[in-house]
């Protein structure tokens, strides 16, 4: 290899060299190379230096009141989720217990239809609320509320 | 940066309290990743609210034993996409001066001045880059990813991912020669 496939191969290293991104066997070469070349040194300063700056460009970050909306609209699915949850349950012990009852003559525990209800009812309720609740939510941020129908 | 949130297998009270962390944690890099695809505000807004919708739609089922920033990064990548293909044309940004750099507290005038500048001139020479390698170098330099991450998001191979950040970093340097 000579010379200048040396210099092309190296400085093809040069960034991933600057990221730590190279084997040690590479880094190792890529730095006995850096103390012989001036030229490769001052590209690899550049390249820091661009690396350096576009790290500290700066954005607008997104609007707080959007963000704790979003969280909040997110917290409320989790309690979706969870009145699904109980209403699938609730409608479980209810079909059991229909089916039982068809074919078999059982026992049931004291209570069981109770809890079935407080299950069903509740997972409704939190259905029902967490509807309202994300309706209220979303409220200010709607761009139809305005439009007459 | 430290992009494995550790998981255990959790509860689902402690599955969501570990979501609400996460979002809290990654709220404003998927919203500067969408800003920095989009280039436009009120699009990245909507883009980073429907990629974390879809992400807790998904969250009871993820794979602990991988770090949960690149998923959220190839979705929002994936919903920016999307709404660029629906648009047909990529918006401009709406900073057209280009973000100012971080001025140090001891700036003077003229080097706040000169930074704001390059910080324009560096910004609109990122924006004419190719968009692979405009994207492999923000996920690098700018949001402090992997190339195994940025490969793993963009669907390539880290030798291509290590070659689109240094071609972007070669342009940049020739375009930007005379701040160097």
């Amino acid at each position: 290899m000579n010379k200048s496939d040396k210099d092309q191969e190296i400085r093809a290293l040069l960034s991933a060299y600057l990221d730590g991104e190279l084997t040690q066997a590479d880094r190792q070469r890529v730095r006995l190379y850096l103390e012989s070349s001036e030229e490769c040194r001052r590209e690899l300063e550049d390249l820091a230096r661009l690396k350096q700056w576009t790290r500290e460009l700066q954005f607008p970050d997104p609007p707080d009141d959007l963000m704790e909306e979003l969280e909040r609209r997110l917290s409320v699915r989790g309690s979706r989720r969870l009145g699904w949850g109980l209403v699938v349950a609730g409608l479980l012990a209810l079909a059991l217990y229909g089916l039982v009852q068809c074919f078999a003559r059982f026992r049931w525990p004291a209570g069981w239809l109770e809890w079935t209800a407080v299950l069903l009812m509740g997972g409704l309720a939190l259905l029902f609320v967490s509807v309202l609740w994300q309706r209220l939510l979303e409220r200010p941020y709607d761009r139809y509320r305005k439009v007459k129908r | 940066m430290a992009l494995d949130v550790a998981v255990s297998d959790v509860s689902a009270g402690e599955a969501e309290s570990e979501f609400v962390r996460f979002f809290r944690s990654y709220r404003s890099k998927a919203f500067h990743y969408a800003l920095q695809t989009l280039g436009n505000v009120d699009d990245a807004l909507d883009v980073t609210q429907e990629a974390f919708l879809r992400l807790h739609r998904h969250w009871r089922r993820r794979d602990p034993a991988r770090p949960f920033a690149p998923w959220l990064y190839s979705i929002v990548r994936n919903l920016a996409i999307d709404l660029l293909r629906k648009r047909a044309a990529r918006r401009e940004c709406n900073h057209e001066d280009g973000p100012p750099l971080l001025a140090s507290p001891a700036a003077s005038p003229e080097v706040a001045a000169r930074r704001s500048e390059l910080a324009a001139r560096l910004w609109r020479e990122i924006r004419r880059l190719p968009e692979p390698q405009r994207e492999a170098l923000l996920l690098r330099d700018w949001h402090g990813l992997s190339y195994a991450e940025i490969a793993d998001i963009t669907g390539s191979t880290v030798a291509a991912v290590n070659s689109r950040i240094h071609d972007a970093r070669v342009r940049l340097r020739e375009r930007l020669r005379r701040y160097l």
